[in-house]
Parts: C-alpha cells; structure tokens; sequence
C-alpha cells in the first residue's frame, strides 16, 4: 500500500511536469510573428555567417546559429536583424526607433524616451532577476532620482588589469593578488619603472586605458575612491554636482602620478604596439576588451606570461569592498510603442538565459551577462584570465551602471565625458594640476546646470 | 492664348531644373530650416519636438569655456593652414618655370599625389613623423642641431597646431599648387614680354605683373581654405585617438568637433543645430569680409 501511495505520489508531479513542459512546448510554438530589431554591436561584428579574427585566425559563428537555436524553440517567430557599425549609432537608432519598424532596439537602453521600462519584467521573472548582476541603468527623465532598466545587457566588458609576470619577475616583485589598493599599484608601477635587471630593456610600470578613453580611468577611480558627485533631485536643474571635491582631485592626481611611470608613447596617445607580445614592456595595463586580448596573448602563444587581475576594491561607501573593475556591456532594449512587447521580451529573454545562446555568445568570444553561465568563461579560458572575469562579475557593485551611478554621467550633463578626457590629458602632459582641472570641469557644469533652469 | 503659350514653353524649360529644384529644397533647404528651427528648441531625440527655449542654446555654448576655446583653435588651425597658399604658389612658380612638359607632369603629379591618399593613412603616417620619441621630424631636428630634440608635435598641446598644421599643409599643398599653375599658365605673356622689353627683370616680373594678376586665384583659394579649415574634422578626429574632445588636451577641437558631440556622443540637437549655426555665421562673416577686403563687390559692380 505505501509503495502505491509512493508510486502515486511520485506520478502525479512527473504527469504535472510533463503537462507542463508539454504547454509550455505548445505555447511557444503558438508563439507566432516577426521580430525586427536594428542597431550597433556583436550582430554587426559577427555577421550573419561569422567571421575570422584577424589577429587570433580565430573564428566567430554568425547570429545566423544563433537565430537557428531561436527557431528551434520558437519556429513561428521570424526575427529579422538589420546590423549597423557603430559610427552615429545614436542618432542612428533614434531614427529607426522613431521610425516604428522595428521592436527591439541593439543598445538603445541609453535613451527612455522610446524604450521600454522593463522594471516590472525583470522582478517578475526570478530567471532574470535572480542571475543577473548588472543592468543597464538609465536615469528616468521624469524624475531623475529614479533610475531605471531600460534595456537588459546581453554580454559584458569589464575593464581589467592585465600584468605581465614576466616584468615582475626579473624587478623580483611579488604578484598581487586582487586585495590590493590603488597605492600599491602605484608603488609597484614606481618599482618597475626603468632597467629590466634581467634583460636590460626600458620597461614602464603602468598603462591605464588609452589616453583617448581617459573617462574610463576616471570612472574606474572614482568608483574606487568612492567619489560621490551627485546629488540627484527630481529635476535635472535642481540636481547639486560637486565635482570641485578633495577626492575628485585625488582622482586627477592618481591619474597624473601613474603618467609618471608610462610610456612616452601611452603619453603621446599611440597605440601600445608591443602590448601583449613578447616585446611587452609595461607591468601593468588597464583595458577594456578583455576577451580579445585574452584571445591575442593565446594567439601569441604568451598564455603563461601574462595575467588578469581585477583593479583594487572600492574603499568605502554603499560598495565598499566591491570590485572597482568597471563593467560595460552590450544591451538591447524594446521599442516602448511595439505591439509586440511579450514577444521581444522572450527574445530578450532568450538571449539571456538560455544556454545554446549563451555558448553561441562563448564561441563569438564574448562574456555572458547571466552569472549561471559564468563557468563557461571558466572553460574557454585558462584560470588565470577567467577567474579574474568571474569575479569582476560577482562582485560587481550590484546594479552599478556608469551611466546611472553617482559618480559619473555621460548623458545628463553636456560635455562631461569630453572635457574629463581633455582634463586628465593636461594632467598627463603636465600642463595643468589636477586642482585646475577640476575646477575647470566644475565651471562647465555649473554653466550647463545654469543654463537648464 | 498667347500668353498660354508663352507659360507652356517656358514650363518646358523649367521642367529641366525642376529635378534639381527639388533634390535642392529637400536635401538642403528643408534641412537648413530645420536646424535653425531646432537651435531653439531643447531638442534631444529626433522626431520628438522638444521644447521651445528661445536663445537658451546659444547662450550656454558662448559661455562655455570648451566652446570658445573649439573657436580659437578653429581659427588658429585655419590661420595656419593659409599658409599653404604662398607655399603653394611659390612651387606652381617653379614648375611652370621647368620647360620639358615630361618632367613638368612629374612634378604636377607628385605634388598632387597626397590629395588621393586617403586621410587615414595621412594621419597615420604623420604619426610616425611627429612622433615625440624616435619621430622622423624630431631625428632630423636632432641630427641638424646637434640637440636631442623630443617636441610633443601631435602630443604636447602647446605644438600641436603646428604637427596639425604641417599634417594639412602636407595634405593639401598638391591641391593649391595644382590651382595655381593653372592659372598662371592662363595668364598672357604678353604683359610680362613688354616689362621684359622695357627691362624688367624675371623677379620684378614676377613679383609686380604675375603675382598680382593671380589676385583672383588667391581669392578662391583663400576663402575655399578657409571654408575647409573651419569644417576640418577627420584628421583631428583620428589624432585625438577617434575622440571628438581633440586632444592633446583639447588643443585640436575644432568647432565641428564640438557639434559633433552634441550631434553623435551626448545627443542634444538644439545645442548642436546653435553650433552649426555659429559656425555658419562665422563663415559668412569671414568671407564678406575677406570679399569686401579684396575688392569683389566693386568689381561685380564695374
């Protein structure tokens, strides 16, 4: 009798299951339509068919397998991408979201005026919620206080440390490991700058992101220094910055202290042509693109040499202990005024959870935003590199998106990212201190602040 | 009845143009309109109206520093880069004066030769030129002065409109003397034999009877380099490392630069359509009074 109870017990929820499993099978493939979608990013690289990656001879498989897998599971739904380069690309997608063609918007997350809040599908659905770390925040334009997902972020870019243990090496100085601070980093760049002891080559201690991308120093070390600027109010007129702060300067001096141990030619803004090649000469080196140049170091066959680390933890603040290795990601959004919102969701859905897509994203070597699927970075790449990605990831402030952060901006406030960059170039070059450079940048938004009210 | 006719005929006529009417009025005068429509307006997505805020738009990029300073680069960058007429006249001088046709077209097509290669690899190479360390101007400096010369051209902001400058003199040298030589072979000899006659020499020819009969050539070459100076873009744009902000340290943002952001990095068309507008102000200004200054509109009057 109990075996019966047992046998009975146990068929119910297997019947349950199967039922369910068979509706859910049945609902998708009622699931019928077309999805459009338009924009910049990892469709545009790829391709349709895949492409070969010139520097690795690596290849990347087409979004035309991952479209396969979508029919798969949703035969009826045809989705149609129209991939563009990312010259323009805002504008770009603007007019193609005003255009109403299109559903789904590749990295439109930045603008809510024509995409979607997607708050509500994300706390309903614990698939998303539960394995995601990262979204792409956008502040509301109604109320500036609020910060919402407007887009959810389908692969992400952390910026790393790359060192070369090589360098380390021969100046006999111990490997960090990821506990350590933005002082340390500038004394090891201060030991390695100089004679290589061993090869007697001129080696640098430290490059940061290229000179260009200056705003990307200045992100990662203010969120580091947890340097706080906004005081967010509901109108962007009423909102306090006060970027003329003793740790915004101590941001510009860290920049100004680490070009003292660059390389003329980081100085210059040139290319770094020797970066992740046998002729390496910097210690230390700040970059975004970490699975490139994972795939150039393997490629170049220095897997040994070279190593990731994540850049020290943020000091205090809501994120302390936190990594200070800041994320970027590539993302897409739902056109706020399409009929078809449930099914752009489960497309976006899709491209978050389920598995073929995330190994699709693998083998077009790009890192899944889903921290289930983290473990697949751990297979394509040796620990040295993955572990660093994977804990990036994990201890990513959660939420924290630059571009709604209250350490920086780049769509609110003018020309804020350009004249940082401007800024931390005169403090490279020597030509200003970083208390100017601060106050300078001040200026501009107070007359931009002004100017709005 | 007749005047039917006269209408029709002159339709025929008109039916030629109308194409080109109305590619004109729709490809550049509807655009025209709409940006200066839009220097009004707080306009930060296409297609949504924005909100009318009168000369709000102008007034924050006047006072603001970067905005300027883009004016003051525009105009030191177009300053310098009129020195490639002079240099440009004195070479068409030259090669006019080299008699065998054959070698005449050799130096015509080696001058010109940089105008076809592409402004990418310009840049790229006059990177390597103007490199700090080890660049090729630099090294030559240094063997000719016997001193280690190691001047930032493209790096340090208090050189680099004199690196931009030689990168576009370089640039667009071939162009300028191409004009120049055209004209000075349309000029009569005749003038220049009677001065010979009354026993002026081949530099007071030149200097009093040749140069100035190029006036008008000068003319189009200096307000066509001006109008190129004021929307130069790709060069800069690539030496900034594909950065709008012009570096080195902002030493190289042009006034189209400085649109350009407010057009492709942080939209905000309003602010960007009151820059172009500035721009194109500042470009009619400077070419009624470089027409005014050169004697233009009397002579449209004679």
């Amino acid at each position: 009798m109990k075996k019966k109870i047992l046998s009975f017990a146990l068929t119910i929820p297997m019947i349950m299951m199967c039922s369910a499993g068979a509706a859910s099978a049945v609902s998708a493939e009622e699931l019928e339509g077309t999805l459009r979608m338009y924009g910049p990013g990892l469709f545009t690289e790829v391709g349709a068919e895949g492409t070969v990656d010139i520097v690795s001879g690596l290849e990347r498989p087409g979004y035309d397998k991952l479209l396969e897998r979508w029919n798969e599971l949703y035969p009826n739904v045809k989705v149609e991408i129209e991939a563009i380069p990312w010259d323009n690309w805002k504008a770009a997608v603007q007019t193609a979201a005003m255009s109403g063609d299109y559903d789904i918007i590749i990295h439109g997350n930045g603008n809510a005026d024509f995409c979607l809040d997607l708050t509500e599908y994300i706390e309903n659905d614990p698939e998303v919620k539960d394995n995601v770390t990262f979204y792409p925040f956008r502040r509301n334009p109604e109320n500036f206080t609020e910060v919402k997902a407007y887009g959810i972020s389908y692969t992400l870019n952390p910026i790393v440390c790359v060192l070369d243990k090589q360098i380390f090496e021969d100046y006999g100085v111990e490997l960090p490991d990821s506990s350590w601070t933005y002082d340390e980093i500038l004394s090891l760049a201060e030991q390695m700058t100089g004679e290589d002891p061993v090869t007697g080559k001129t080696t640098y201690g430290i490059s940061m992101c290229k000179a260009a991308d200056m705003y990307k120093n200045y992100k990662v070390l203010s969120l580091g220094l947890n340097d706080v600027i906004f005081d967010f109010s509901e109108k962007l007129a009423d909102t306090k910055v006060s970027f003329d702060n003793p740790t915004t300067v101590n941001v510009f001096e860290y920049i100004q202290k680490f070009g003292e141990f660059s390389s003329p030619d980081y100085l210059e803004g040139l290319n770094l042509a020797n970066a992740w090649t046998e002729e390496n000469d910097t210690a230390m080196t700040w970059a975004d693109g970490a699975y490139t140049i994972y795939n150039t170091i393997k490629a170049n066959g220095l897997e040994d040499r070279f190593m990731f680390l994540p850049l020290p933890k943020v000091a205090e603040g809501v994120d302390a202990g936190r990594t200070s290795s800041v994320l970027q990601d590539l993302n897409m959004a739902i056109y706020k005024n399409t009929e078809q919102k449930e099914l752009a969701w489960t497309f976006l859905k899709f491209m978050l959870t389920d598995e073929q897509a995330q190994q699709w994203l693998i083998d077009t070597f790009s890192i899944p935003a889903n921290t289930q699927y983290t473990g697949l970075i751990q297979e394509a790449m040796s620990e040295d590199y993955a572990n660093a990605i994977a804990e990036i990831i994990a201890s990513n402030p959660f939420g924290f998106d630059s571009s709604a952060s209250d350490y920086y901006d780049s769509t609110w406030f003018g020309t804020l990212q350009s004249d940082i960059v401007t800024a931390g170039d005169m403090v490279l070059q020597g030509q200003s201190t970083a208390e100017e450079a601060v106050a300078n940048i001040q200026a501009n938004i107070d007359t931009y602040i002004s100017s709005l009210e | 009845m007749k005047n039917k006719r006269k209408i029709r005929h002159q339709l025929t006529w008109y039916s030629f143009i109308i194409i080109s009417v109305i590619c004109l009025v729709t490809l550049t005068y509807i655009p025209m309109g709409t940006t200066i429509k839009y220097s009004f307006y707080d306009a930060r997505t296409l297609g949504f109206e924005g909100s009318f805020n009168g000369f709000q738009n102008y007034k924050v990029l006047v006072s603001n520093a970067g905005f300027v300073k883009a004016i003051i680069n525009t105009f030191a960058l177009t300053g310098l880069s009129l020195l490639v007429i002079p240099i440009g006249y004195i070479f068409a001088c030259l090669i006019n004066g080299v008699r065998n046709v054959k070698v005449q077209s050799l130096f015509r097509v080696g001058f010109y030769m940089p105008n076809i290669i592409t402004g990418v690899s310009v840049v790229l190479i006059f990177q390597v030129v103007l490199k700090q360390n080890g660049g090729l101007l630099n090294s030559a400096l240094s063997a000719l002065f016997h001193t280690d010369v190691t001047v930032g051209w493209l790096a340090d902001p208090n050189y680099a409109k004199f690196g931009a400058g030689i990168l576009g003199l370089w640039a667009n040298l071939g162009y300028c003397m191409l004009i120049c030589l055209a004209n000075l072979q349309g000029i009569s000899s005749d003038v220049s034999e009677a001065a010979e006659v009354d026993g002026a020499n081949g530099w007071k020819r030149w200097l009093y009877i040749t140069t100035p009969l190029m006036k008008n050539c000068f003319i189009f070459l200096f307000i066509t380099t001006i109008i190129n100076g004021f929307s130069r873009f790709t060069d800069l744009f690539i030496i900034g490392g594909n950065s709008a902000s012009g570096r080195p340290g902002g030493s190289l943002q042009t006034l189209l630069m400085y649109i350009y952001q407010y057009s492709f990095e942080y939209p905000n068309f309003g602010m960007a359509s009151a820059g172009a507008m500035i721009l194109f102000l500042l470009t009619f200004i400077v070419t009624m009074v470089n027409l005014k200054l050169t004697g233009f509109f009397d002579k449209e009057r004679d």
